[in-house]
């Protein structure tokens, strides 16, 4: 125990407390205090930093996770799933998405949405990194500048992602190939495009494919660029034999489109708008030039049709120059048909841009006034064979000299006059050298022919007769003194053989003459063989030729 | 009882924090080691509710935001405490289930509210008894540790599992939250000064 006197002692000899006033709050409060400051930093910093929230409409939600599904673009997240549910139809889904901040550029009304996951096509094979780590929806910002906060899901990825540089078409075609969205639009065999999408118009009876060429093929596309197509295989069976064309291995399962400028054609040019083109069906169709006009006739044939089809071809001399448009028999003038006396009308085409006429109304007006002055000189169409091993057939214009004709009309279309074709003709000309050979007079020949011979045998006879008769005349004649004549002559002769044998004058004088001869030729003999050696040693003098010493080079 | 044992705060005397040398209650420095003295803490109880706030508002982020984030193949799943436990139990691991839970959930529950409990009985004097007040105590003391087995187990799966982007775990945003929250509630068990709760049965 301490006593108060000591207490008292201690408390004066120490130093007074200064007594501070104690805060009824403690600093310990500061720290729930940091603590809620920093709570409601990160709910400002969360809220701050959260984008906009869209709905996109998808037609399944496969492989979508709420929370946990992402929205990318260029496979960065931009935003998660934070809702799916089903629209109001229930059929399709609403995925509602949190974008990040600063998002907002993206989305513009223009913007693509779809889900990614593996697809398998005959072209490629994508989305194989979501097998593993789940589907995500790829965003492919637009270029509009308007925003948008809800969007039409694609079922397929966009081939091409919008603001890629390169040039949309549209095609159309109306042929029985179809396509399918990714077929390849090839050039000289290259793939520069696709189509990306088709539509068909119930109204044109037509299907039309959105295509898309990449850039830089797209300055291929000119005004004057033609597409057709290209099939897996082409079997082309005629007269010149098989042949088989394929294209590249896709095309080849699936078909393509390829693109050119025909070779009649200038470039033409160059295509920076979406335009439109047609398919053909094939090249062949693309380098056959188009004509904006044409004139229509109607042939009116008594054989038979077979082989002559729309297209077939109307030939002057070999060159075409116009096509088959019709070869039915739906015209209001045919009325009994399958009579005994039934034409056939085939309608043609004649363009008259083929004739090297101008391709428009006037030349029209021309073709229509020449056609008249050529009808009228015997211009006829005939049918020939164009291939025997198919039997098609083609329309041959052609000079007849027959009566000449006038320009006859067949409803409102005007005639051309037909002849028979080649064939008939021929048949015709030989029936004709029938004809006339059974009209030869061949009995009253073959009778004339006997009497001759009979004639001929008299005469003969006669010739017999006058021979004996001169064998007569022989035997008559004097043989004898004809002899003795002969054996006169001969005793001539050999008196003037005797006067030449030897020792008679005229002997001893040729021999003389024959011994200075031979004199005479000996003295001759060098001067002979000097002109034999150098004949021309009577007109230049005679000098040796220097002899060559074989030198050394000085 | 009270006529037995005498408080020291009875017989006005205080002892020393340092070196448990009596004094008395007027002395400013003990006789012995010369440290400053002072009575039962006056603001043991603002400082212990103030921590328990603090560990309330940690629980709100602790358990609503991912305790791990497991990516297994590319594919990221953010697991929170409740989500994992709910998870084992699906997994029939009930006895993890239950540990985890337990850890996780009710002991920090538990421990928050019986602090909160013992503040409010200290100043409306609601304990007939200081030793049911003292035993609720110890338990709170010793218990509170175990919390950190949560956060244990993200340290050591985040440590263990990380094979690139086959398997990997990433410790998540509440794995904090949780950490402050258990360090939290053992702060304000320690500043909880037991003295009071003797007070208060005088």
């Amino acid at each position: 125990m301490v006593d108060s006197n000591n207490k008292s002692l201690i408390t004066d000899t120490l130093p007074k407390a200064t007594i501070a006033k104690v805060s009824a709050i403690s600093s310990v409060w500061l720290i729930p205090l940091v603590a809620l400051l920093i709570g409601a930093w990160m709910m400002v910093n969360s809220w701050r930093q959260q984008g906009p929230v869209i709905n996109i409409a998808f037609s399944t939600a496969q492989g979508i996770t709420v929370n946990q599904s992402l929205l990318k673009l260029r496979d960065i997240p931009v935003g998660k799933v934070i809702a799916m549910r089903l629209n109001n139809q229930l059929n399709g889904v609403i995925l509602t998405v949190r974008l990040n901040k600063n998002t907002q550029s993206l989305l513009t009304t223009d913007s693509q949405f779809w889900v990614v996951k593996p697809r398998i096509g005959i072209g490629s094979i994508s989305g194989l990194s979501t097998l593993l780590s789940g589907a995500y929806i790829e965003l492919s910002p637009g270029r509009s500048s308007e925003y948008s906060d809800s969007f039409l899901g694609l079922d397929n990825p966009p081939l091409t992602p919008a603001g890629t540089p390169g040039l949309h078409i549209t095609l159309d075609s109306n042929s029985d190939q179809a396509f399918d969205i990714g077929d390849p639009i090839l050039y000289h065999g290259s793939k520069v495009g696709r189509i990306e999408y088709k539509h068909f118009n119930i109204d044109d009876r037509k299907m039309y494919y959105n295509a898309f060429i990449d850039a830089p093929y797209d300055q291929l596309i000119t005004s004057n660029t033609r597409f057709w197509e290209i099939k897996g295989i082409d079997v082309d069976l005629s007269a010149d034999g098989l042949k088989v064309t394929t294209g590249t291995l896709e095309t080849f399962l699936d078909g393509g489109v390829a693109f050119d400028v025909p070779n009649y054609l200038s470039k033409g040019e160059q295509i920076t708008e979406r335009a439109f083109f047609s398919i053909y069906p094939n090249k062949e169709k693309v380098n056959e030039r188009l004509y904006r006009v044409a004139k229509h006739y109607i042939l009116l044939f008594k054989q038979t049709v077979r082989g002559l089809k729309p297209g077939s071809a109307v030939e002057f001399n070999g060159i075409k120059v116009g096509k088959v448009v019709r070869t039915d028999i739906n015209y209001p003038e045919i009325k009994n048909f399958m009579s005994k006396n039934t034409l056939m009308p085939v309608m043609i085409n004649i363009a008259p841009g083929r004739l090297g006429l101008a391709d428009n109304e006037a030349g029209l007006v021309k073709l229509q006034r020449r056609m008249v002055t050529w009808v009228a000189q015997g211009l006829h169409g005939t049918l020939a064979v164009n291939n025997l091993l198919t039997g098609s057939k083609y329309i041959n214009l052609t000079y007849i000299d027959q009566s000449s004709n006038q320009l006859l009309s067949f409803g409102d279309v005007q005639l051309i006059p037909t002849a028979d074709g080649e064939l008939a003709q021929l048949l015709t000309r030989i029936k004709h050298i029938v004809e006339t050979v059974e009209k030869l007079p061949i009995n009253k020949t073959i009778t004339d022919a006997d009497t001759s011979l009979n004639a001929m045998k008299a005469a003969m006879v006669q010739f017999n007769s006058a021979s004996t008769e001169a064998t007569k005349l022989l035997q008559q004649a004097n043989v004898a003194g004809l002899i003795n004549q002969a054996d006169h002559s001969l005793r001539h002769i050999e008196k003037l053989a005797d006067s030449y044998t030897n020792g008679s004058a005229t002997n001893q004088q040729l021999n003389a003459v024959l011994q200075s001869l031979n004199k005479t030729m000996h003295l001759l003999n060098p001067l002979l063989i000097q002109l034999q050696l150098k004949p021309n040693s009577l007109v230049f003098p005679s000098h040796p030729a220097p002899e060559l010493q074989p030198k050394g080079q000085p | 009882m009270s006529e037995l044992w005498l408080t020291a705060k009875q017989n006005h005397q205080c002892q020393c924090h340092l070196c448990f040398a009596l004094n008395s209650e007027d002395e400013p420095l003990c006789w012995q080691c010369g440290g400053t003295l002072h009575g039962v803490a006056t603001k043991s109880i603002q400082q212990t509710l103030a921590l328990l706030f603090t560990s309330v508002l940690l629980f709100i982020p602790a358990n609503f935001l991912p305790m791990m984030t497991t990516t297994y193949l590319a594919n990221q799943t953010d697991s929170t405490i409740l989500g994992g436990v709910i998870l084992l139990w699906q997994h029939q691991s009930y006895l993890v289930a239950v540990i985890i839970f337990m850890a996780s959930i009710v002991i920090p529950v538990g421990k928050i509210i019986a602090l909160i409990w013992l503040c409010y009985a200290v100043q409306f004097k609601q304990l007939r008894t200081s030793k049911s007040g003292h035993r609720l105590y110890r338990i709170i003391d010793f218990i509170g540790r175990w919390s950190m087995i949560d956060v244990y187990v993200v340290a050591i799966l985040v440590a263990m599992i990380q094979m690139g982007s086959f398997m990997s775990i990433q410790p998540g945003v509440a794995a904090i939250a949780f950490s402050g929250l258990v360090i939290t509630t053992m702060f304000a068990a320690k500043t909880f000064e037991p003295r009071l709760l003797w007070r208060h049965t005088e």
